[in-house]
């Protein structure tokens, strides 16, 4: 969303420094890395890559595509990267998820020009369903490991990553967590590197074919190639110890971690050393070897599961080191959410008997919050409140809503609570599904347009080949609206902007043989109402696809040609109900003096809330 | 020397391209600079943070109760992050209210904080501005960030040489619309220096640049 840098500045081939965001940074790096093929499903906190590298690619002789999921964007970047081309593909931590059958079986036939798979972990969930630790995939896989700490780092680091994956022809991993990739920060520049621009497919089948006879000896080799990785994580210019060698603990810290581990060490002057590992797996074992060796007390400050933990613990124990380690599995640090300089003392403090000059007294707030909510102007909000309506209307008793990962993920929240199960992408068909069959309750589920291409048409087919029982409104904004507006299926543009086949979403449907397929403009309230009722009483499966642009892109669209329309409140009309402000729910109407109140800077002209459903009084008026 | 700033507000009021323009202005200083940004689940409408860090750090995050300037776009906003503030550090606060939506839901109404105001003035030195009006007097709404920048600027709380802060402010928001920011940054500082600003009307002197004295 922020991907700000100017672009001839970002693309420069002459030395100098930038301020960046980390995962602009990424995007710079796969310039002077020579990275010929990109690919990504976007997904916070990795979506500014993508932005970032949309920007540029086509005149930088970069491919470059937002495909429709994750798995096809992995299976895309290695057949670019066995055909000869470096290839970046990067995507959210759940992101490897959908990604991980390609990488556990591409880590077999491993690959040819470099292939670097990156990872953005978001410990504490800023903007995730979950906390995952993806480093466990490298050790699933196989396949090296590179994580950053800083955004020099993330563009440095992705320079040796494309190395190593090509040295070995392994896919690498890079992991990244939401304070590397959202951390901005100064980057000196290097050169650019141009590569080759087409590539050539060599057939190999002793590689290519991932049969059991050839994964057999593959994974033989994938074992052997370990053993030369731990080698080079030994000589590794990404792992460095800070600190003369003599303090009194010795801490190993990788990625984020390492930033507050180093602030607290300087801020509390902490006699301490400091081993910083970016080459996280296969781990440097040598040095960590000398490093415990020369501590008697060793700490391990890594956020999330106690990765390095263990394996330092099996380090020293297969190297009867006896220096005392303290982390997670005694206790001493926390095994969930993000770390700070807080936390990192108050471990420390308790794990080597130190005051702890933390005082703790974190003070609650009794003012009012400001919980996440649609933008003004957003047509989910409009859906949403039809689907309120409409279902209130029918009488119906224990409808359940199955939501989906979105901008209409909000939905969830007051007033609307129209999510009663909200899990990861595509599952609110899945699951809804589920429920219906189980229970023979009313389901409805949402789901939005891009998340309907990544992963809810199987579940669609799903449904009606078993004969389900669903209410599936689609809410198409036509955009992927929550990590940026990127473009999906369902626009006729790319990421470049350049036009391209649309796919329609109520032909896809259709053709799977739903016949009730209704596409409404969420805005007309009262057709939106209506078709939710007449879907109510169906039986089978029936959809709705609430179609009407993105607020965010529309008012683009509108400051350019310069029109802004805004509405106000008629205080003479206005019957004060207040149901605009209490049912409703858009951030330019508020209360004022006991008064309805339309702010117009807020206001985005939608005049959702002028219409009769919302307003009975007609007291909401477009200003003239 | 470390310098642990926070500016919040509400999404939208350009709170992010805030952070990105000091943080820039820094770079251009040739100081140490790093910057923190949180979206959250909202674009527009939802709380915002953002968190910079100058000097010998690499974790953008303060401490707890570290922080030496906060910039609210807010009063609702700047008041929550009123706690992590250490005492003697300064607010800047612009009085643009924009109420959240879980009032209305509640038929409520935007609390006044008059009072907190009052009483975390005896620990923090809080300077209210009229910084919308000010950035319609310079030419358009967007332009409030900038007036939020001159006025933190003209009072002396950031370490950054004029010439290079509208260099940053040149290379962040570009040619569009930047006679007005300009115009913006400079009626902010002109603030800062006025007899308006409570600062200067003998309330105490504003504890210029001042990081935590522990």
């Amino acid at each position: 969303m922020f991907s700000m840098t100017k672009l001839d500045l970002l693309t420069s081939d002459s030395p100098g420094s930038l301020l960046l965001l980390g995962n602009e940074a990424v995007a710079r790096g796969a310039l002077e890395a020579g990275v010929k093929f990109a690919s990504t499903y976007p997904g916070t906190p990795s979506s500014e890559v993508g932005e970032t590298i949309a920007r540029f690619s086509q005149n930088s002789g970069m491919y470059f595509e937002y495909s429709i999921n994750e798995k096809l964007a992995l299976e895309i970047a290695y057949g670019a990267s066995i055909s000869g081309l470096r290839s970046l593909v990067f995507m959210k931590h759940v992101g490897l998820n959908v990604a991980s059958d390609v990488l556990n079986s591409i880590s077999h036939t491993g690959v040819n020009a470099g292939l670097v798979i990156m990872t953005a972990d978001d410990p504490s969930m800023y903007s995730s369903q979950n906390e995952q630790d993806n480093r466990r995939y490298s050790d699933l896989a196989h396949v090296p490991m590179i994580e950053p700490s800083s955004p020099q780092e993330a563009k440095d680091f992705l320079l040796e990553a494309f190395e190593i994956s090509e040295r070995y022809k392994v896919p690498v991993l890079f992991r990244t967590t939401t304070r590397v990739s959202h951390l901005r920060g100064i980057v000196n520049l290097g050169p650019i590197k141009r590569l080759e621009e087409k590539g050539k497919f060599v057939s190999d089948h002793s590689r290519f074919i991932a049969l059991p006879s050839n994964s057999f000896r593959l994974k033989d080799e994938l074992i052997l190639k370990e053993l030369s990785l731990e080698k080079e994580s030994n000589s590794s210019v990404l792992n460095r110890v800070e600190g003369n060698g003599k303090g009194r603990i010795g801490i190993i810290t990788s990625g984020a971690a390492y930033n507050v581990t180093a602030d607290t060490v300087s801020q509390f002057d902490v006699d301490a050393d400091i081993l910083k590992i970016g080459f996280t797996n296969p781990l440097p074992t040598e040095i960590i070897e000398e490093f415990i060796s020369s501590h008697k007390e060793v700490a391990i400050s890594e956020e999330l599961d106690p990765y390095l933990e263990t394996k330092i613990r099996a380090i020293a124990q297969l190297k009867k080191l006896g220096s005392r380690i303290a982390g997670k599995l005694d206790g001493f640090f926390p095994k969930s959410h993000e770390y700070s300089v807080d936390i990192v003392v108050s471990s420390l403090a308790k794990a080597f008997d130190i005051k702890d000059p933390t005082t703790h007294e974190q003070i609650d707030s009794e003012l009012p919050p400001r919980p996440p909510v649609l933008c003004p102007g957003c047509p989910h909000r409009a859906t949403y409140y039809a689907v309120r309506r409409a279902v209130k209307m029918s009488g119906k008793k224990n409808v359940v809503f199955s939501s989906d990962i979105g901008c209409y993920s909000l939905g969830y929240y007051e007033p609307f609570e129209e999510a009663d199960i909200m899990l990861e992408m595509g599952s609110s068909i899945g699951v809804g599904q589920g429920v219906s069959l189980a229970t023979g309750q009313t389901v409805i589920s949402f789901i939005g347009d891009s998340t309907f291409f990544h992963s809810g048409i199987p579940s669609l087919i799903n449904a009606v080949r078993n004969n389900s029982r669903l209410i599936l409104v689609v809410l198409d904004n036509r955009t992927t609206a929550m990590t940026g507006q990127e473009p999906n299926p369902g626009v006729p543009v790319n990421a470049q902007g350049n036009p391209t086949k649309e796919i329609s979403i109520e032909a896809i449907i259709r053709s799977i043989g739903i016949s009730s397929v209704n596409v409404v403009d969420p805005y007309d309230l009262k057709s939106m109402i209506h078709e939710i009722s007449s879907s109510l009483r169906e039986e089978g499966i029936s959809v709705i696809i609430a179609r009407r642009e993105c607020a965010i892109l529309r008012d683009r669209e509108m400051r350019k040609s310069g029109v802004a329309k805004t509405y106000e409140v008629d205080l003479e009309k206005c019957g004060l109900c207040y149901n605009c402000v209490e049912n409703f729910a858009c951030p330019a109407i508020s209360i004022d003096n006991g008064k309805v109140s339309i702010n117009p800077i807020l206001c985005d002209g939608c005049g959702v809330c002028s219409e009769s459903y919302v307003c009975p009084f007609n007291a909401i008026k477009e200003v003239k | 020397m470390q310098h642990n700033i926070k500016i919040v507000g509400v999404g939208g009021q350009g709170v992010v391209t805030a952070g990105i323009v000091i943080s820039e202005a820094y770079r251009i200083e040739g100081t140490n600079v790093v910057m923190s940004e949180i979206h959250g689940l909202s674009q527009r409408g939802g709380s915002v943070s953002v968190d910079i860090r100058t000097g010998n750090v690499k974790s953008p995050l303060a401490r707890y109760s570290d922080i030496d300037l906060l910039i609210g776009f807010e009063p609702l906003e700047t008041a929550r992050y009123f706690p992590v503030l250490h005492d003697g550090a300064t607010v800047l606060m612009s009085n643009e209210k924009l109420p959240p939506v879980w009032l209305g839901i509640r038929n409520k109404e935007y609390p006044d904080l008059a009072d907190l105001v009052k009483s975390t003035s005896s620990r923090l030195n809080v300077i209210e501005i009229d910084a919308v009006a000010m950035a319609y007097k310079a030419g358009n709404y967007k332009s409030v960030n900038s007036v939020l920048l001159g006025a933190a600027f003209g009072l002396g709380l950031l370490n950054i040489q004029k010439a290079n802060f509208i260099t940053a402010l040149k290379n962040i928001l570009g040619d569009r619309g930047l006679e007005i920011n300009l115009k913006a940054f400079e009626s902010g500082i002109n603030y800062a220096n006025s007899t308006e600003n409570p600062a200067n009307q003998g309330r105490g002197e504003v504890n210029k640049f001042a990081p935590n004295p522990s």
